[in-house]
């Protein structure tokens, strides 16, 4: 199409080929460009330990579980697996999802046969992570961070509660 | 109605008209220099600008204090969303840094580039790759792990061993405690190093222009 085109509507733009080119490119590189604008999240500061709220939440009675022995629960929430371990010590209870790949742990009162001999820990049998059941620390195996530790409230007729979080935040797979 | 391009096309021509930019940045080159090999000086620049963006980024979660700066550094990478990603790139472009300054030196080296009248940008470029290295040295000495603390401890037998200035250089850089050492190695790597080096290219970059590209062998 020519400047004296005698079928040009010049009502409509004058749209070069060019033009028609040049916009396809740029504007398919700003679409690819698009879905990189979500690593703007790391510039807001992820949330805190101990700023959310959990609900107190009862879990068992402390003649439910034997010493040397688990409990799973569910908390903060249904579906949420979690563990209740009555330790020599007293008791104590953690997010029961490794922090490795989400896989569920548990605790393991006699060595996991094949798996080393981990005895008395929290145990992922996904990749073999292991966590200190008093801190939820890591002590082996490839899981980052600790595990969250639920903090319990026991009362005077022996009920146990969970109450929110000590440490270990953000809980694996939870926005 | 005016096409989208026409519009970018307005305000570009507005903005060169006030700036007079155009002779800045258009510039002719010789055919030989349409080569990968001549590409190399600024890959190292595109590292840098990488480098300085994810740095200004890393800087807003990282604490540079020896108690802090590793649990800062594990908070950058297992809580911060796209933590992992900011600090890989920020690791991957300090080495391709090293690597395609390295290989530019080598190409100006082999193409003769450096002779009369480019001595000075030589000089200049010298000045770029050693405060490169420098920034690498204190970039892994920040991570105040075991071994940082080790490659520290290196450097600081390294900058003790220069006669008559050692105990100088070593208080200056390194102070008197590791409190004064991981506080001195984040301005260095954050404030005084990238300053110079940002110094530097601009006249290594205006000298590129003054001499233009040399031709090639």
């Amino acid at each position: 199409m020519t400047e004296d085109d005698p079928n040009r509507n010049y009502l409509l733009p004058k749209v070069t080929r060019r033009d028609t080119l040049k916009l396809a490119v740029l504007g398919g590189a700003a679409l690819l460009l698009v879905p990189l604008s979500t690593i703007a999240q790391f510039l807001f500061v992820p949330k805190e330990t101990g700023l959310v709220a959990y609900p107190r939440t009862k879990i068992a009675s402390t003649q439910d579980v034997a010493v040397n022995s688990s409990l799973l629960f569910e908390y903060p929430h249904k579906d949420r697996p979690a563990i209740l371990i009555h330790l020599p010590s007293g008791f104590v209870a953690f997010d029961a999802v490794c922090t490795h790949l989400g896989c569920q742990i548990h605790f393991d009162k006699v060595p996991v046969a094949g798996w080393g001999s981990n005895p008395q820990q929290n145990f992922c049998s996904c990749h073999g992570g292991v966590f200190d059941p008093n801190t939820g620390k890591v002590l082996g195996g490839p899981p980052p961070r600790p595990l969250p530790k639920i903090k319990l409230e026991i009362d005077s007729q022996g009920e146990i509660f969970a109450n929110g979080y000590e440490s270990g935040l953000p809980l694996y797979g939870e926005a | 109605m005016i096409s989208p391009t026409a519009i970018v096309r307005r305000v570009w021509n507005w903005f060169v008209s006030r700036t007079r930019i155009e002779p800045i940045l258009r510039t002719t080159i010789v055919k030989g220099a349409l080569s990968p090999m001549y590409c190399l000086g600024g890959l190292t620049f595109m590292f840098f600008f990488l480098l300085a963006i994810t740095g200004m980024m890393l800087g807003m979660y990282y604490k540079p204090t020896p108690d802090a700066a590793y649990s800062s550094i594990q908070t950058i990478n297992d809580s911060v969303r796209y933590g992992w990603l900011i600090r890989g790139v920020h690791f991957y472009a300090a080495n391709g840094m090293i690597i395609t300054a390295v290989l530019h030196m080598l190409r100006v080296y082999f193409t003769g580039a450096y002779k009369k009248p480019r001595e000075l940008n030589w000089i200049v470029g010298v000045g770029l790759g050693a405060f490169t290295i420098m920034a690498g040295f204190t970039g892994y000495v920040l991570r105040w792990d075991q071994e940082a603390v080790g490659a520290a401890g290196v450097g600081l037998g390294l900058a003790g061993a220069v006669p008559q200035f050692g105990g100088m250089i070593t208080y200056l850089i390194w102070g008197s405690t590791y409190d004064d050492t991981v506080a001195r190695f984040f301005a260095l790597h954050v404030w005084l190093i990238p300053g110079l080096l940002m110094v530097l290219m601009l006249c290594h970059f205006w000298m590129v222009r003054r001499h233009h590209i040399a031709h090639p062998l």
